[in-house]
C-alpha cells in the first residue's frame, strides 16, 4: 500500500517534470532563436514568409477588443456545435469488428482533407450557397432578402470548421469509450435509461478525452478565424516574432498551447483509482 | 428462483459452434452452481448465454421450462458480476447499490433497508457516501458483488470469475460475504472460476467445462469419487493421478504382473481397446509381502508433504506416486510391493467404464 503510494508519487513527479522541462527549455531557446532568426535572413535566400509585410502591432483599442470578442464568440460557437456532435458521433460508432474500422475511416476522412479544399468551401462554395438561398427566398416570398456578408462569412467558417474537426472530437471520445464495454453491459442488466447511461457510464469515461479535445480545438479555432489578427500556432509565433508580427491573439493561442502541454501529461494523475482499502 | 436448463446448446464463439455443450445441462435452484474450466474453456460464453447477453449458436435456454432464448437480460431478470470491478465511478457506494433497485421500481424505504443490509454484509457501510471510482479495486469488487446481490427478486445471478483480480488475502473475505449474500436472495446462483479449490469451497454442484463442452457435472463428492475421464481425474487429483495402462490377459485385467479386481466389469468386453486405470496416490498402499494385486516397484524419491510423504516408485517402466505416513519405514532404492486397490477407476478409451 505504502509502496504503491510512493510509486504513484514518483510517477506524478516524473509527469510534472516533463512539461516543466519543455517550458524551461523553451524559455532558454527563445532568446537564442530571436537572435539567430534575423542573422539567418542575412545568409539564407529570402523565404516566402519574408515577402509578406509584417502585421502592424495591434492598438489595444475598442476595435481590437471587438475583434477579440468576435474570436471568442466564434470559438465558443464552434465548440458548442462540435463537442455535442462529436460525442453523439462517438456514441453511434460501432465498437468491434470490421465495421468499426470502416466507420472510423469514414468519419476521419475530413481530417485529411487538404487546406485548399477547406478554403474553397469557405470562400467559394459557402458565399454562393448563401446567395442562392437569398435568391430562392426572394423568389418564394417576393420580398428582397439580403443576408448580410458577415453571416455568409461566419456560416462559412463555422460549417467548414465543424465539418473538418468534429471527427477529431468524435475519434478522441470514441477511443475513450472503448474502456466502458463492461460497464455498458452492466448498465443494460441494471436497466439504466439512455440518460442514466450517458451520465453514469459514457460521460465518466469520456470527460477526460473530451476536455483534451476541447482545449486542442479551442487553440485550433483561434488559428482559423482571421479577423482578430494573425492567429497562428506556436511554430508560427517564432516566425512572426522574427518579422515583428506578433499579435495578442497569437499570444493567447500560445498560452493555450502551453496549457495543453501541461494538461496532457498531468491527465493520468486524475485517473479514478484511489488508494483506499 | 428458477431452474435453468440448456438444451442442445452450442456456445457462440470461434471453433465452439461445432461442439455441443451437453444434451441437457441443468442448474438447480437453491444451490450454488459452479462452472470450472481453464481459460478459453467457454465459461464466460456459457454465463453470457444464461444471462442473455449472447445468443447460443444452437439450442435453447429454459428458465423453469419457459424458453427465454430470445429474451434480454432485463426480461430474464438476471444480474451479473464481471471479473473486473465494474462500478459506476461517479456514483457513491450507496447509489451504486440502490440503482438496480430504483430501476425496478422498488420503494424508497425498501431500497434504503436493502442497501443498508447488503452494505453491512460487505463491510461497506462506513464508505456508503464515498464515490465508487475512488475506492481500491478490492472495495470496488465488493460494491460490484453487492450490486449483483442487492435485488432479492432476481431470477438468476451469474458471477464471472469474481475473485480472479483480487489479491489472495482479499479472496477469502469476499467468498464468505458471497456465501452470506446467497442466503438472502431467492435467485439461482451460477459462478464461473478457473480455480478448483475456490469452486469446491463454495459449490453445491460443479460443472467441468473444456473447449466448449461439459466434461462432467455433479456434486464435488461425485466428481471426486468417479471422474468421467482420465483428464478430469488428473485435474481433480493433487498430487497427480496415477494412470496405468492395462491389458486383458487370461481373462483378467492386468497392470504388469498385478491383477485389477474390478467387480462388474467383464474383461472380455474391453479386449482390444485402450484400457487404463486411474488411481489416486492416497488410494495406493505399500506392502511388504507380495499378492496377486501388487506390483513390485523400486523406491526412487521421498518428498515430505505435511503429515505424510509422497513417495515415487518405478515399476515395469511406469512411475507411481503413493501418499503414505511417516511411520512406515522406507529407504531409497528399496523394493516394495504396491497394491492396486479395488476402488481403482477403469477408463476405456479415456472414458470411465461403468460397473
Amino acid at each position: 500500500m505504502v509502496e504503491s503510494l510512493r510509486q504513484r508519487r514518483r510517477q506524478a513527479a516524473l509527469l510534472l517534470t516533463l512539461p516543466a522541462v519543455v517550458i524551461v527549455g523553451w524559455l532558454v531557446a527563445w532568446p537564442l532563436l530571436t537572435s539567430l532568426w534575423p542573422l539567418g535572413d542575412l545568409v539564407l535566400p529570402p523565404r516566402a514568409v519574408d515577402a509578406v509585410a509584417p502585421t502592424p502591432s495591434p492598438a489595444f483599442d475598442a476595435a481590437w477588443l471587438t475583434a477579440l470578442l468576435a474570436q471568442l464568440a466564434y470559438s465558443a460557437l464552434v465548440l458548442l456545435i462540435e463537442v455535442p456532435l462529436g460525442v453523439l458521433l462517438a456514441l453511434s460508432l460501432p465498437r468491434r469488428g470490421v465495421l468499426a474500422g470502416l466507420a472510423v475511416a469514414c468519419v476521419a476522412w475530413p481530417l485529411a482533407a487538404p487546406q485548399s479544399i477547406a478554403d474553397w468551401l469557405r470562400l467559394e462554395l459557402m458565399p454562393r450557397a448563401i446567395d442562392a438561398l437569398s435568391g430562392w427566398w426572394t423568389r418564394l416570398s417576393g420580398e428582397p432578402c439580403d443576408l448580410s456578408p458577415l453571416l455568409a462569412q461566419w456560416s462559412g467558417y463555422v460549417l467548414v470548421d465543424v465539418w473538418r474537426f468534429t471527427p477529431f472530437v468524435a475519434l478522441v471520445c470514441a477511443f475513450a469509450l472503448r474502456r466502458d464495454d463492461e460497464l455498458t453491459v452492466a448498465a443494460g442488466i441494471d436497466g439504466l435509461s439512455g440518460w442514466q447511461r450517458m451520465r453514469h457510464v459514457h460521460w465518466p469515461c469520456m470527460r477526460g478525452a473530451c476536455g483534451f479535445a476541447v482545449v486542442i480545438r479551442l487553440v485550433d479555432s483561434f488559428a482559423a478565424w482571421p479577423h482578430a489578427g494573425s492567429t497562428v500556432s506556436l511554430a508560427a509565433w517564432v516566425r512572426d516574432r522574427g518579422s515583428g508580427g506578433l499579435s495578442a491573439t497569437t499570444a493567447v493561442a500560445t498560452v493555450l498551447t502551453l496549457l495543453v502541454l501541461v494538461l496532457i501529461p498531468a491527465w493520468p494523475l486524475r485517473a479514478p483509482s484511489g488508494g483506499r482499502r | 428462483m428458477v431452474r435453468i436448463e440448456l438444451v442442445n446448446v452450442r456456445l457462440p464463439g470461434p471453433g465452439r459452434a461445432d461442439t455441443e455443450l451437453a444434451p441437457r445441462l441443468t442448474f438447480d435452484r437453491g444451490v450454488s452452481n459452479v462452472i470450472v474450466g481453464a481459460k478459453g474453456a467457454g465459461k464466460s460464453a456459457l454465463l453470457d448465454v444464461i444471462a442473455g447477453l449472447r445468443a447460443p449458436a444452437v439450442g435453447n435456454v429454459l428458465f423453469d421450462e419457459c424458453d427465454v432464448t430470445a429474451q434480454s437480460p432485463w426480461r430474464r431478470n438476471v444480474t451479473r458480476m464481471a471479473a473486473n470491478s465494474v462500478v459506476y465511478p461517479r456514483l457513491t457506494v450507496r447509489d451504486n447499490l440502490a440503482l438496480p433497485l430504483r430501476n425496478r421500481g422498488c420503494s424508497t424505504a425498501d431500497i434504503a433497508a436493502r442497501v443498508a443490509e447488503v452494505g453491512d454484509t460487505l463491510g461497506l457501510s462506513a464508505l456508503s457516501a464515498e464515490r465508487a471510482g475512488g475506492l481500491s479495486l478490492a472495495l470496488q469488487q465488493r460494491v460490484a458483488l453487492g450490486r449483483a446481490f442487492v435485488r432479492r427478486d432476481a431470477a438468476a445471478i451469474v458471477l464471472d470469475d469474481p475473485f480472479s483480480t483480487l489479491p489472495l488475502d482479499a479472496r477469502g473475505d469476499l467468498r464468505d460475504a458471497l456465501g452470506e449474500l446467497a442466503h438472502t436472495v431467492r435467485a439461482t446462483v451460477v459462478l464461473a472460476t478457473t480455480e478448483l479449490d475456490e469452486a469446491l469451497s463454495v459449490a453445491d454442484r460443479v460443472v467441468f467445462l473444456d473447449r466448449g463442452r461439459v466434461l462432467q457435472a455433479g456434486t464435488p463428492g461425485e466428481l471426486f469419487a468417479r471422474p468421467r475421464t482420465t483428464e478430469l481425474a488428473g485435474m481433480l487429483s493433487d498430487p497427480a493421478l496415477n494412470v496405468l495402462p492395462c491389458e486383458v490377459r487370461a481373462g483378467a485385467l492386468m497392470v504388469g504382473s498385478a491383477r485389477v479386481v474390478r467387480p462388474g466389469l467383464a474383461p472380455s468386453d474391453v479386449a482390444g481397446r485402450r484400457v487404463e486405470i486411474g488411481v489416486r496416490p492416497d488410494e495406493l498402499r505399500i506392502l511388504t509381502a507380495a499378492r496377486d494385486t501388487t506390483l513390485l516397484a523400486t523406491l526412487e524419491a521421498i518428498e515430505r508433504r505435511g503429515v505424510g510423504r509422497l513417495v515415487t516408485l518405478r515399476a515395469d517402466g511406469w512411475s507411481l506416486r503413493v501418499l503414505c505416513d511417516h511411520r512406515q519405514p522406507l529407504v531409497h532404492g528399496g523394493r516394495y510391493h504396491v497394491e492396486l486397490p479395488g476402488t481403482a477407476r477403469v477408463y476405456v478409451d479415456g472414458e470411465l467404464a461403468d460397473g
